[in-house]
C-alpha cells in the first residue's frame, strides 16, 4: 500500500484555482514593490573639504566644517614637510533644506566609496598600481549631543591600490587621470545619526627620497577626494520587513503541516496495518529535502532585522548573507536530489550517499563563498575600513574563493542538466516500452513519477523565466534614470519591484512544493511507492475512482497520444 | 587662474548704465570683487543693481546659496563660466570679450550665436558651482528632493521635504538642485518677459546649458549584493569637469541654429538633406524652437556683429592668425625665455629646477 503526493490527486479545477490565487499573490508582491517602496538604496555625495591642521592630527582634535581653516589644494604651500597637516573632512549626512538630516537605523547599512582625483603632473608622477595609504578617523555623534561633540568610532590606517588611467592627449598640465573608485568602509548598522570623517594622507619624506616605492610616493598629484555614501532606503526596509513578517507565519504553518503529514502518514502506516515490517520507513529522501528547503526558507524569512531598529547589531549584514547562502545551497541541493529521485530505473535512489559527488560541488561552492564572506564582512565588524581586496594576499584569497565557487557552480549546473536530460530520456523510453505492457499498478506508478517531475520542471522553468524577465525590467528601469528630467514611469520603480517580486516568488515556489509534494491522504493504491519496485499487488478499490477529471491524466494526455 | 577682471567690470558697468538691463544677475559676479567678506549677504542683495524684485527676494531668502554664486574660492559659478569661455575662445575671432570697444555695444545685447553661448555657459556655471558647494556640504539650504519645474514659487525650499522623506527615500542629486535654483533665479527676468523673442531665446539657451550639464554627468555604480554581487547595485552621477562640459557646449555653439520670430514663437528654418542639389530650397521645413529636436540646440536670432571691427592690434593669435587678425596680417616675434627644466622633486613639497634658455615664437596681430 502506498500513497501518492497531493499533486497527483488534485482535480484540474482545484489546481487552476490554486494557481490563479498564487498568481494574484505574486502580482501583489510586485505591486507592493513598484508602488509603495522607494528604490532599495540611495546615495549621498560628499566632496571632502580640505582644511589645515598644524598639529597634524596629534592633538586628537576633530576637524569639522565649523573649525576648518579651509584651503585650496592647488594654491596651498605646506608649512612643514609633513603633509598630514592637510585634512580631508566630510560630515555625514549633509544638511538639506536648512534642516540637519540624520541617519536612521532603518538604513540597515552604510557603505562608503572613495573617489580620488589625480591630476597629471611632471613632478608628482603617478605610477600604476600605486598603493594609497590613508589615515582615517571616523567619529560619531549622538542625537541629543552638542553640535560638534564627536566621539571616536574607529581609527584605521587604510591601504588601497590606486588604479588610474589617462589617455595620451591628456598628458599635459591640467589633464586628469580616470581612477577606479575605492571601497572605503562598510558599516553593518546605521546606529548613529551623524558621522564625521577625517582623512590624512601621510607621506614619509625620507622614505620617498631614498626609495620611491615607499608609501604614497607614487600616487601622483592628488587634487581632491570625493566620498559616496550608500545606504538602504528606510522606506524599502519597512516594506521589506513587513513582507517578511507577513510571510513568516505562513511559511511556518505550511512547514508544520508538511511535517505532520510526513510523520502522520508514517505513523498510520506503522501502526495501522499489518505489514509493519515491510512498509515502515523513514521519510523519503525527497520528502526530507523538501522539508529542509522549507526550513531554510523559514530561516530566510524570519524578520530578525526588527531588532536592528532598537539595538546596535552590526552583524546583521553578515547574518543576512549567511541566510541567503544557506537557502541557495539547500535549493540547489534539492534540485539535484529531485532530478535524481525521478530516475525511475536507478536502484541507488533514496540514499543521500549516492549524491555525494554532485553535492560536493555545491558544498565547495558555498563553502568558498562562505569563507570569502566571513573574511570580508566578519572582519568589518571590528574594522569597518577593512577590505579583503586591499592587500595582495587578501585579494588572491578572494579571487581563488570566487573562482572555485564559479567553477563548482558551473559544474553543478552541467551535472544538473545531464541529470535532467537523463530523466527525460528515461521517461521517453518508459513510455514507448513498458507503460501499457506491465500491470496497471506499475503504469500508475510510473505515470505518477513522470507527472510529478514534469510539474516541478515546468514550474521551475516558469519561475526562472519570471526572474529573468523581472531582472531585465529592473535593468531597463535603472537605465531610464538618465538625464535632467528623470521620467517617473512604471518601470523606474522596478528595482524594488524586482526584489519584492522575486522574494515573493521564492516563497510561493517553496510553499507550493510543500503543499503539492506532501503525501496525500487519498490513497492511490500501489501507484507511487517509489521505493518498492516489486510491490506489484493490485488492489482494486472502487472508492478510488475519481469523478472529477484528474490533473495528472490530462497533463499526461498529450504526450501519451 | 587669471580672470579678465576689466572685461567683467566693463560688462557690469555697461549693464548698470544701460536703461534696460539685459540680464542683470550677471552683476553678482561683480559683487564678489567688491565685497570679499560675503558674509554680509543681506546688504549685498540690496547693493546689486538690476535684480528684479523676485530675485532680490530670493537673494534674501537664500543668502547662503547666493554666496556660492560668487564663492570666495575658485568655484564661483559665473567666474568659472567666464574664465572657461575665455579659454575656449582664445584662438577665435571673438575671444569671449563681453565689451567691444570699437562697436560700442555689448555683444550680449545682440541676439547672436555668441550671446547664446554666453547665456548657456553661465546658466550651467551657476548650476555647476551650486552643485559642488552642495556636495561639499557648505550650503545647508540645498534641496533634498525634487523641486518641480515650472513651479512659480520663489523660495527654493517651497516644496522642501521633511527629514522623514530622507529616511524614506533619500535625496536626489545635487545638480538637480543647482538646476532648479538656476531656473528660478537666473531665468527670473526673462520669464517675466516671455513674450519677447529675445527672452525666449535666452530662456531656451539657459535651458540648453543646464540640460547639457545634466546630460554630461557620468554614471557610476557600486555593486553591494551578497558577497559583493551585482544583484544590489547603487548608481550615482558624477559631475563632469567644467572644461569637459565647455568643450561640449562649444560644439553646440558651432551648430547653433538661426531662428525667426513668428507670432510670439520661435521657428527654425531647417534645411533637411542639404546635400541634395537644388531641391533643398523647396523643402524648407519649419520647426518650433521648443520642439524635441531643438531641445538640445542653441538658438540665436541675429547674425553676429563683425568682430573685426574690434581693434585686434597686438592680440596674440597663435596658430589661427588669418582669422583672428581679420586679414590685417601679423608679426612673429622670437624671444629667448628662461624656462624651468630638468626639474627634480625634493621631498617634501619643493620642486628644484634648472633654468634653460628656450626660443619661443609668438604671433601678434598687426
Amino acid at each position: 500500500m502506498a500513497v501518492g503526493a497531493v499533486i497527483e490527486n488534485l482535480s484540474n479545477r482545484k489546481l487552476f484555482v490554486i494557481f490563479s490565487a498564487l498568481l494574484v499573490v505574486q502580482i501583489l508582491f510586485f505591486l507592493v514593490g513598484a508602488w509603495y517602496a522607494p528604490s532599495p538604496s540611495s546615495y549621498m555625495e560628499f566632496e571632502m573639504i580640505t582644511c589645515r591642521d598644524e598639529t597634524r592630527g596629534f592633538s586628537g582634535k576633530w576637524i569639522h566644517r565649523d573649525n576648518c581653516e579651509q584651503i585650496v589644494l592647488s594654491e596651498y604651500t605646506p608649512i612643514s614637510y609633513d603633509l598630514r597637516e592637510i585634512v580631508f573632512v566630510a560630515k555625514m549626512p549633509h544638511a538639506r533644506d536648512g534642516i540637519e538630516l540624520e541617519y536612521s537605523p532603518w538604513f540597515q547599512f552604510l557603505l562608503g566609496v572613495l573617489h580620488v582625483d589625480v591630476a597629471y603632473s611632471e613632478h608628482f608622477k603617478y605610477v600604476s598600481h600605486a598603493p594609497l595609504e590613508l589615515e582615517v578617523r571616523m567619529g560619531y555623534r549622538e542625537k541629543g549631543s552638542q553640535k560638534n561633540e564627536w566621539n571616536e568610532l574607529t581609527t584605521s590606517n587604510v591601504t588601497r591600490i590606486l588604479e588610474c588611467t589617462i589617455p595620451d592627449e591628456e598628458k599635459k598640465k591640467g589633464g586628469t587621470y580616470d581612477c577606479d573608485m575605492l571601497d572605503l568602509f562598510e558599516l553593518g548598522s546605521s546606529s548613529y545619526p551623524f558621522y564625521l570623517i577625517n582623512i590624512r594622507i601621510p607621506i614619509d619624506q625620507n622614505a620617498c627620497q631614498y626609495n620611491p616605492l615607499s608609501s604614497n610616493c607614487q600616487i601622483g598629484q592628488l587634487t581632491g577626494l570625493r566620498l559616496i555614501e550608500i545606504h538602504q532606503n528606510g522606506g524599502f526596509t519597512l516594506i521589506w520587513l513587513w513582507t517578511k513578517t507577513l510571510m513568516t507565519p505562513v511559511v511556518g504553518a505550511c512547514l508544520w503541516w508538511y511535517y505532520n503529514r510526513v510523520s502522520d502518514w508514517l505513523y498510520s502506516i506503522t501502526y495501522g496495518t499489518f505489514q509493519i515490517n515491510q512498509l515502515a520507513r523513514n521519510p523519503l529522501l525527497l520528502e526530507r529535502a523538501i522539508l529542509y528547503l522549507g526550513l531554510s526558507l523559514a530561516i530566510l524569512d524570519f524578520p530578525i532585522e526588527w531588532i536592528s531598529l532598537t539595538h546596535r547589531v552590526p552583524f546583521l549584514l553578515l547574518v543576512s548573507d549567511l541566510r541567503q547562502g544557506l537557502f541557495y545551497t539547500v535549493l540547489f541541493s534539492f534540485w539535484l536530489i529531485f532530478a535524481g529521485e525521478h530516475l525511475i530505473d536507478d536502484t541507488t535512489r533514496n540514499n543521500i550517499k549516492s549524491y555525494r559527488f554532485n553535492l560536493s560541488f555545491i558544498i565547495i561552492a558555498s563553502g568558498a563563498l562562505l569563507i570569502y564572506d566571513l573574511i570580508e564582512r566578519g572582519v568589518q565588524l571590528y574594522d569597518p575600513f577593512y577590505s579583503v581586496w586591499s592587500s595582495p594576499t587578501g585579494s588572491q584569497i578572494a579571487y581563488v574563493a570566487i573562482f572555485i565557487s564559479a567553477i563548482c557552480i558551473l559544474a553543478y549546473f552541467a551535472f544538473l542538466l545531464f541529470k535532467i536530460v537523463k530523466v527525460w530520456t528515461t521517461i521517453k523510453n518508459k513510455r514507448s516500452a513498458q507503460l501499457y505492457q506491465t500491470s496497471e499498478n506499475r503504469r500508475l506508478k510510473v505515470e505518477g513519477v513522470i507527472y510529478r517531475f514534469k510539474f516541478l520542471m515546468l514550474f521551475t522553468v516558469l519561475c526562472a523565466a519570471f526572474t529573468i524577465i523581472a531582472y531585465f525590467m529592473k535593468q531597463y528601469g535603472e537605465a531610464q534614470l538618465h538625464g535632467d528630467e528623470a521620467r517617473s514611469g512604471f518601470l523606474t520603480g522596478s528595482t524594488s519591484a524586482f526584489f519584492t517580486g522575486t522574494f515573493g516568488m521564492c516563497n510561493i515556489y517553496v510553499l507550493l512544493l510543500l503543499a503539492m509534494y506532501a503525501p496525500s491522504h487519498k490513497h492511490y493504491r500501489g501507484a507511487t511507492q517509489l521505493i518498492d519496485e516489486n510491490d506489484d499487488e493490485i488492489i482494486d478499490d472502487p472508492s478510488n475512482q475519481h469523478t472529477e477529471s484528474n490533473a495528472m491524466t490530462t497533463f499526461l494526455k498529450p504526450s501519451t497520444d | 587662474m587669471h580672470i579678465n577682471t576689466s572685461g567683467l567690470l566693463a560688462l557690469i558697468c555697461l549693464h548698470v548704465c544701460l536703461p534696460t538691463p539685459v540680464n542683470s544677475w550677471w552683476l553678482l559676479s561683480k559683487a564678489d570683487t567688491s565685497s570679499p567678506n560675503s558674509a554680509s549677504s543681506p546688504i549685498l542683495c540690496k547693493n546689486v543693481p538690476g535684480l528684479t524684485p523676485q530675485q532680490k527676494r530670493m537673494c534674501h531668502e537664500n543668502p547662503n546659496v547666493i554666496k556660492y554664486l560668487m564663492f570666495k574660492f575658485q568655484i564661483s559659478g559665473l567666474r568659472s563660466a567666464l574664465h572657461t569661455c575665455e579659454y575656449t575662445f582664445q584662438r577665435e575671432a571673438w575671444n569671449c570679450t563681453l565689451t567691444l570697444p570699437g562697436v560700442g555695444t555689448s555683444p550680449l545685447q545682440i541676439a547672436s550665436r555668441e550671446s547664446a553661448y554666453v547665456y548657456a555657459i553661465s546658466a550651467a556655471g551657476v548650476s555647476h558651482s551650486l552643485a559642488r558647494a552642495c556636495s561639499k556640504g557648505l550650503i545647508d539650504d540645498c534641496g533634498c528632493g525634487e523641486t518641480p519645474q515650472g513651479s512659480d514659487s520663489v523660495s527654493i525650499s517651497s516644496r522642501s521635504r521633511s527629514p522623514s522623506d530622507f529616511v524614506w527615500a533619500g535625496c536626489s542629486d545635487n545638480v538637480k538642485f543647482g538646476n532648479s535654483f538656476g531656473r528660478k533665479f537666473v531665468d527670473q527676468y526673462d520669464r517675466q518677459h516671455a513674450t519677447e523673442p529675445r527672452s525666449q531665446m535666452n530662456l531656451h539657451n539657459n535651458r540648453v546649458g543646464r540640460r547639457l550639464l545634466a546630460n554630461a554627468m557620468n554614471r557610476e555604480c557600486k555593486c553591494h549584493g551578497v558577497s559583493g554581487s551585482c544583484v544590489t547595485k547603487t548608481c550615482w552621477k558624477v559631475m563632469p569637469k567644467f572644461d569637459e562640459f565647455a568643450a561640449r557646449l562649444h560644439e553646440k555653439y558651432q551648430l547653433a541654429k538661426l531662428v525667426t520670430n513668428n507670432d510670439q514663437k520661435l521657428f527654425v528654418r531647417s534645411t533637411p538633406s542639404a546635400g541634395l542639389s537644388g531641391r533643398t530650397e523647396r523643402y524648407v521645413k519649419t520647426l518650433e524652437a521648443s520642439s524635441k529636436q531643438m531641445r538640445n540646440e542653441l538658438i540665436y536670432l541675429d547674425a553676429s556683429p563683425n568682430y573685426c571691427a574690434i581693434d585686434v592690434k597686438d592680440r596674440e593669435c597663435g596658430e589661427n592668425c588669418q582669422n583672428i587678425c581679420c586679414g590685417r596680417g601679423w608679426r612673429t616675434t622670437r624671444e629667448i625665455v628662461d624656462e624651468p627644466c630638468h626639474c627634480q622633486f625634493v621631498w617634501c613639497c619643493e620642486v628644484k629646477c634648472k633654468t634653460c634658455k628656450k626660443l619661443v615664437e609668438r604671433n601678434f596681430c598687426l
